[in-house]
């Protein structure tokens, strides 16, 4: 019964390994957590129950673009009855949505925007058949600093009633798992955890020692091995200057994507991306979650992330065919000043923390009051560490406690997160320093084992580049272009 | 670059430090201010109203520092520039090769060229995955009231999508045959189909070896010579004429919405006072509307805002002075006279 409604809906005769597991589970009312490698169909998880059970299902997605691609996945495939819900947009398209709550099958939202009473309001008088959080290693990555809606999830969850919650991932160590499990209240869960590990996959570290080295690594690693290829760096300023670096120095089709875009300019590069019309995409972590595309051939790094669950599931957007990828990691020392400085920006230092404190205390301020993030800025915490502190500050008031106790516990709080990043950091760097198999080392994290080593494996385990060379064939130059005319005739005439 | 110096310096030079580079800069992104538009009007700068729609502000300033760094233009207070010496025989110089595209001084359908875009790139996307047989697609667009309004597009056109997609695709020709190649390669090249993505301005401007500003600037001129020939003959274009909805566009003169609502009010007999509490904004933004409705409609009654003595004597300093700088107006008018007031004779007198 499962399979014709995954036959008719979706076009697949079988299910992939888990998704039917979970399914049932949900089905059964059962709180899920699940661990399911990239390009397993995760999305299958939540939205085929949806046409199995009553009710609205909920799907909080962390990012913008993501929602917007789910949202736009399901419409290609004929499901109308499906909206995404962000900040973006305007009073009146929000109002209209919130109109037509009644008729949606599918509601992506991001956790900000499930803060809004009204819609909580409304949510409340519907009948919500799955919650589902996306991505959910978010709550941990993010939930603690910048997102801290993320932490407020499991109250919202249970003001809407008792429709099981499912929290997908594709990469979650231990403490990120109990992590999630604790913010989404849902100790009593079933539990699906599939390997992460991806044969197709060969990891390759190279340390550089200076910058300019870094990028001379990088463009030769381009112009010899076989693409599509995704090349990630730590900064937006990176990703447009090493596209223009590139577009000179090799003949490639090269983008860059990053946040700062417009919408409209991100999903052009996305589509040329996905259809085959860019060899190479350069561009922050803002691109990849949510994207189909299953020939990328190379996934390199040009600066580390901050964690090494973003590592793997960024290298994961490689082979997801099947076939032989390549993940590349360029290092060299002056990249620790990257991450150092942003985990350094995402909290206020104790110079800021004493002067908001102080005044808070002599203009006496209310703890839960915005006008705190007004305070916070003009005394210099950054964005990120504006609202971080206004979070931690709102779980005291109404308490009565003594300012300066208040001003200390927030102090340790602010040193924990901070170790904790700091750790993760280093687990990251002691990743990139091993001496050991690189996928033993990383599966190791996760309590996972290499169950049969294929070869290619990794730079310790020794490998060859021939594999990855490209022949003579592929090298690319910009077809010709078509005059205006042409072009328009294309996309208007279909003869 | 050198382009980018160009338009800089073009700019710095019209508006000859009387406003700040951020005034300036609103302008090119096409802020909906009354400020912005009555500015894009007294400078004769209309041409590059939103003629940058996406440009960021980091770069802008960016572009204003390195242009200072080479002495080219120098700051008479923050924020406000003129051009140094040596900034004008560069403007001098650089006018020789550079140029800004003739299609930008077309503004009579400013306003409406952003929608219109977006609008026309849905309908050729839908249009041609149509014509291929394909129901479904990614939208260029996200925006909501874009892709509501293509839907709804399709239901007041009777005539089959073959014909429609016909008939635009000889129009488009049509329209385009004012502008340069370039011009209709860097607008067509934009749009994406069934098979077919579009590129970004930036994409064009690499492909073309051009600047970014001098690629948006072309765009922008192809678009608005697609509009004025749109307008000029709608019979003649009734596809394009139907996506630009001139008619509903031309009845509402280009206030903002914010400006409109107080006019309602202005028209039920309500002082300014009242508005501002009514509407819970200050004085100072009631005050910025009815500047912009005087500026914008010519037969909006002044007299109870301003005195005939008082509009004489303002409209007098004015012509005796160059500048256009309020604080020196205002000076030279003297302590009974407001910002307000000048303004006001300036919206009106349209200077
Ligand atoms: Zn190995």
């Amino acid at each position: 019964m499962l399979e014709t409604i995954l036959k008719e809906k979706f076009g697949y005769s079988s299910f992939r390994q888990g998704q039917k597991e979970i399914i049932d589970s949900i089905i059964h009312r059962r709180d899920v957590f699940a661990v399911l490698p990239t390009g397993s169909g995760k999305s299958i998880c939540y939205l085929l129950p949806g046409y199995v059970m009553e009710g609205l299902v909920i799907i909080v997605t962390p990012l913008l673009s993501l929602m917007e691609d789910q949202c736009e996945q399901l419409r290609a495939h004929g499901e109308k009855r499906v909206k995404a819900l962000n900040s973006f947009l305007t009073y009146q398209e929000k109002e209209r949505i919130l109109g037509q709550l009644r008729d949606l099958k599918y509601l992506f939202i991001s956790p900000e925007m499930l803060q809004n009473k009204k819609l909580l309001n409304q949510l409340t008088k519907i009948k919500i058949a799955l919650f589902v959080v996306d991505e959910a290693h978010c709550i941990s990555e993010w939930g603690h600093e910048f997102r801290t809606d993320y932490l407020k999830l499991a109250s919202i969850r249970h003001t809407l009633g008792t429709a099981p919650c499912l929290a997908l991932t594709a990469t979650a160590n231990d403490h990120v798992k109990r992590d999630i499990i604790k913010q989404l209240d849902m100790e009593q869960c079933d539990q699906y955890i599939y390997p992460i590990d991806r044969k197709n996959i060969s990891i390759v570290v190279k340390k550089c020692e200076t910058i300019d080295e870094k990028i001379e690594e990088a463009i030769s690693i381009i112009k010899t091995v076989h693409l599509p290829g995704i090349l990630y760096c730590g900064s937006r300023d990176w990703t447009e200057q090493l596209t223009s670096i590139i577009q000179i120095r090799t003949n490639y089709r090269v983008a860059y994507y990053h946040g700062g875009m417009t919408t409209e300019d991100r999903i052009l590069i996305q589509r040329q991306f996905i259809d085959g019309e860019l060899d190479l995409i350069v561009c922050t972590n803002a691109f990849g979650m949510g994207i189909n595309k299953s020939n990328v051939r190379l996934v390199m790094h040009f600066h580390y992330p901050k964690h090494i669950n973003s590592y793997v599931q960024e290298i994961g957007r490689a082979g997801r065919d099947g076939k032989q990828s390549l993940a590349v990691l360029l290092y060299c020392p002056l990249d620790d000043q990257i991450p150092k400085h942003l985990i350094d920006q995402s909290y206020p230092d104790d110079d800021v923390l004493a002067r908001i404190f102080s005044r808070i205390k002599y203009e006496n301020v209310k703890l839960h009051s915005d006008q705190l993030l007004v305070i916070m800025q003009e005394e210099g915490a950054s964005e990120t560490a504006a609202q971080f502190l206004h979070y931690q500050l709102r779980q005291f008031a109404n308490k009565d406690l003594d300012i300066e106790k208040v001003q200390k516990m927030i102090k340790s709080t602010i040193q924990e997160r901070k170790q904790h990043k700091w750790r993760e950091l280093n687990e990251m760097k002691r990743w990139i320093e091993t001496k050991r198999c690189r996928r033993e080392a990383y599966l190791e994290l996760y309590n996972e084992q290499v169950i049969e080593k294929r070869e290619p494996c990794c730079d310790h385990c020794g490998l060859n580049w021939d594999i990855f060379r490209k022949g003579k064939r592929e090298k690319r130059s910009f077809d010709k272009m078509d005059t205006w005319e042409e072009r328009l005739q294309k996309l208007l005439n279909n003869n | 670059m050198s382009y980018h110096v160009f338009v800089v310096l073009h700019l710095i030079k019209k508006f000859q430090g009387d406003r700040s580079i951020y005034g300036i800069y609103h302008l090119l992104r096409g802020k909906k201010s009354s400020q912005t538009i009555q500015d894009s009007v007294l400078f004769s700068a209309q041409a590059f109203f939103n003629s940058l729609e996406n440009l960021s502000r980091e770069n802008w300033s960016h572009l204003i520092r390195s242009c200072c760094s080479k002495h080219l233009l120098q700051e008479i207070k923050k924020d406000h520039f003129t051009l140094t010496d040596k900034g004008s025989d560069t403007y001098l110089m650089l006018s020789k090769s550079y140029s800004i595209p003739a299609g930008l001084e077309l503004t009579d359908w400013i306003d409406i060229e952003t929608p219109f875009w977006k609008k026309l790139k849905m309908i050729i996307q839908s249009l041609s995955h149509m014509v291929h047989h394909k129901r479904y697609y990614y939208p260029v667009t996200r925006q909501d009231d874009i892709q509501q309004w293509t839907k709804n597009f399709y239901r007041y056109l009777k005539v089959n999508r073959y014909q429609i997609s016909k008939q635009l695709q000889k129009e488009i020709k049509t329209a385009l045959s004012t502008c340069s190649d370039l011009e209709s390669g860097i607008l067509v090249y934009q749009l994406s189909g069934f098979q077919v993505n579009g590129m970004t301005i930036e994409q064009l401007a690499m492909l073309t070896h051009s600047s970014l500003f001098e690629t948006s600037f072309l765009f922008k001129s192809s678009v608005r010579q697609l509009l004025n020939q749109i307008a000029s003959k709608p019979n003649k274009y009734p596809i394009l004429a139907k996506i630009a909805d001139l008619d509903r566009s031309a009845s509402a003169v280009s206030l903002t919405q914010s400006a409109r609502k107080t006019l309602k009010l202005i028209n039920r007999g309500l002082t300014l006072d009242q508005i501002a509490s009514i509407r819970r904004l200050t004085q100072n933004t009631i005050e910025d509307h009815v500047i912009e409705i005087a500026f914008q409609d010519p037969s909006f009654p002044i007299d109870s805002f301003i005195d005939e003595n008082s509009y004489q004597h303002i409209q007098r300093i004015i012509g005796s002075l160059t500048t256009k700088r309020l604080s020196v107006i205002k000076d030279a008018c003297g302590q009974d006279i407001s910002y307000f007031m000048i303004r006001l004779v300036l919206a009106k007198e349209r200077i």
